[in-house]
C-alpha cells in the first residue's frame, strides 16, 4: 500500500519511536507527581523532549516549550491566551479549522487577509492591509496543509512586529520540514504536531512561547507543583500543562525528533528535498492525465510535499476510495479547511491531496500516477 | 552528611538547574522537598554536597534562575531555612559512594 497522507499523519515512524514508547508504558511515572524514582524519571524524560526541542527551535529555553496533545491544542492555548473580546484578528485565507474555529469563536471580529495561492507577494500586501491598530492577534498558517502553500511568515513576522501585534504561527505541515528558528521569527507562540513532521506518535505536540508569565492558562488542574494555589502556577510550561501527561507519547516524540534532526545533520534541507522530488514526479505523471488539475507552485520555494488535485468528472471522495482499492492511501474532500478551498476556489469540489514523507520513495510516486490514471477512466 | 536543598518554581525549572550544575561538575539530585519546603505546596528542589554549595548557587546567580529558597538539610531530616551561605557551616565530611549511613535514597537506574 503507497501511504501519501502524510499531512494528516506520518504513519511510518523510526523503530526507535515505538521502542522508547514501549520502555515508557512500563518505566516512567507521572512526572511532577512524586518525589519516587519512577517520578523522577518521568520528569527526566519530559526535560529531555523540552531541551531538545528548545535547542532544535531555538527557543532559548525550555521551560518556554509547552508539551500538548496536538497542534490544535496549542493553537487553542495560543489564542485562549491572546483573543480579547470586541477588537480584530487577522488570519490567512488557507487557515485549517484549528485555528479558523476558535478564532471565530472568541468574540473577535476576524479578518481574513486572502491572498491569491502560491502568491507570496499578495498575501503580504492582504496582511499588511489588515494589520490595523485595533488587532489584537495575528494567527498564520506557515503550510497550507492543502495545497502546501508556503506563506511568508517572515514577512509576517515583521510586519505583526513593527504593528506591536501578537502573532500565532501553526506550524503542522512546516515543522520538522523546514527550518524553524522560534527566536528570530519573533512570534508569540508557534504550535506544531509531534505526529507529522516530527515522526511522533498521535496524541503529542509542541507550544513554543515567547513569555513564559501570567499567560491565560487553557486549562486549570493537577499540574504537579504550588498546588495549595488556586490559580495555576505562574510560570510555563507549569501554568499551561494541567493534567497528567502522556509520557509514552512524549518518549515517542523524543526519538521522532532526534530522527529528524539526525536527517538534517550535515546535510539541512535534505528532508525537503526528498519530498519535493517526489511532487514532482508525481505531478509530471499527473499532469499527462486528461481531465486531472494539480495545484502546484511554479517554484519550489513556494509549495512544500503536499499536491492537491482534482478529476474532471469524478467525486473527490469516490477517486479516494478508488485509489484505496488499488493499493494508494490519499485524503479528499475539504481536509478540515474549509477556507483554503474557498481561497483557492475549490470549495465547491473539494480536492484529492497526495502528501509525501521521508519513507516514501520514487517509484512510489510512479506508480501513483498510474493509479490515479486508472482512478480517471 | 550535610546538604542543602535548593528550591526550584517548577520541575522544569529544577532539571534545567540540575543540567547547569552537572555540566560545570557539581553533583545533584533533583527530588521532591519536604512539604514544609514550600508556601503554595508541592515543588522540586535540588539537592546539593554542603561542600559545593556557594558554587552551585553561584552558578545559578549566574544563569538567571530564580529559584525561591535554600535549606539546610540534616541527615535526620530536619531542615532550616538560610541565607544564601558563603560556605559550609560544618566540616566536609567524608564522600564514600554506597554509604550505609547516607540517609538518602539512591536512586535506583
Amino acid at each position: 500500500m503507497i501511504y501519501f497522507d502524510n499531512a494528516a499523519t506520518t504513519l511510518h515512524k523510526p523503530p526507535e519511536v515505538a521502542e522508547a514508547m514501549r520502555w515508557a508504558v512500563n518505566n516512567l511515572g507521572s512526572p511532577g507527581r512524586g518525589g519516587h524514582d519512577y517520578a523522577i524519571t518521568a520528569g527526566e524524560a519530559a526535560f529531555a523532549l523540552r531541551e531538545l526541542a528548545s535547542k532544535y527551535f531555538n527557543v532559548g529555553s525550555s521551560e518556554r516549550v509547552v508539551l500538548t496533545s496536538n497542534a490544535t491544542h496549542g493553537l487553542n492555548m495560543a489564542i485562549n491566551a491572546l483573543a480579547q473580546k470586541g477588537k480584530r484578528a487577522v488570519i490567512s485565507g488557507y487557515e485549517h479549522n484549528s485555528v479558523y474555529r476558535p478564532v471565530m469563536n472568541c468574540d473577535m471580529s476576524v479578518v481574513i487577509a486572502q491572498g491569491q495561492l502560491f502568491d507570496s507577494g499578495d498575501t503580504l500586501e492582504a496582511f499588511d492591509a489588515a494589520l490595523k491598530r485595533d488587532t489584537a492577534l495575528c494567527v498564520v498558517n506557515h503550510v497550507s496543509n492543502v495545497f502546501g502553500y508556503i506563506q511568508p511568515i517572515e514577512q509576517i513576522a515583521e510586519l505583526c512586529a513593527v504593528r506591536g501585534i501578537p502573532l500565532v504561527i501553526d506550524a503542522s505541515q512546516s515543522a520538522g520540514v523546514i527550518a524553524l528558528d522560534f527566536t528570530k521569527l519573533g512570534a508569540d507562540y508557534i504550535a506544531m504536531p509531534g505526529h507529522k513532521g516530527l515522526y511522533g506518535p498521535q496524541g503529542t505536540g509542541l507550544l513554543l512561547c515567547k513569555d513564559g508569565k501570567d499567560m491565560k492558562p487553557f486549562l486549570y488542574g493537577g499540574s504537579g507543583s504550588n498546588s495549595k494555589l488556586i490559580d495555576m502556577p505562574e510560570l510555563t510550561p507549569d501554568r499551561l500543562e494541567a493534567g497528567t501527561h502522556n509520557m509514552p507519547g512524549i518518549a515517542g516524540l523524543y526519538e521522532g525528533l532526534r530522527f529528524v534532526i539526525g536527517l538534517e545533520n550535515g546535510s539541512p534541507g535534505r528532508v525537503r528535498r526528498h519530498e519535493n522530488n517526489l511532487l514532482n514526479i508525481a505531478a509530471e505523471g499527473l499532469l499527462k492525465i486528461p481531465g486531472v488539475t494539480i495545484y502546484k507552485a511554479d517554484a519550489e520555494t513556494m509549495q512544500t510535499a503536499v499536491l492537491s488535485f482534482t478529476i474532471a468528472g469524478k467525486d473527490c471522495e469516490t477517486a479516494a476510495e478508488e485509489l484505496n482499492r488499488f493499493g494508494a492511501a490519499v485524503r479528499a474532500g475539504m481536509h478540515c479547511a474549509p477556507l483554503a478551498h474557498k481561497s483557492a476556489g475549490t470549495y465547491q469540489t473539494g480536492t484529492i491531496r497526495a502528501s509525501f514523507g521521508v519513507y516514501n520513495t520514487a517509484e512510489e510516486a510512479r506508480r501513483f500516477a498510474e493509479l490515479v490514471e486508472m482512478a480517471a477512466r | 552528611m550535610l546538604s542543602y536543598l535548593i528550591i526550584c518554581r517548577t520541575q522544569t525549572q529544577a532539571n534545567r538547574a540540575a543540567t547547569v550544575l552537572r555540566t560545570i561538575g557539581i553533583g545533584v539530585s533533583v527530588l521532591r522537598p519536604p512539604a514544609a519546603a514550600s508556601a503554595n505546596g508541592c515543588t522540586h528542589a535540588l539537592r546539593v554536597n554542603g561542600e559545593r554549595i556557594a558554587d552551585a548557587l553561584t552558578a545559578l546567580k549566574n544563569g538567571d534562575f530564580d529559584c525561591s529558597k535554600v535549606y539546610l538539610y540534616r541527615a535526620d531530616g530536619t531542615m532550616d531555612a538560610v541565607d544564601i551561605p558563603a560556605e559550609h557551616p560544618e566540616p566536609p565530611t567524608p564522600t564514600v559512594k554506597g554509604s550505609k549511613n547516607n540517609p538518602l535514597p539512591t536512586r535506583r537506574r
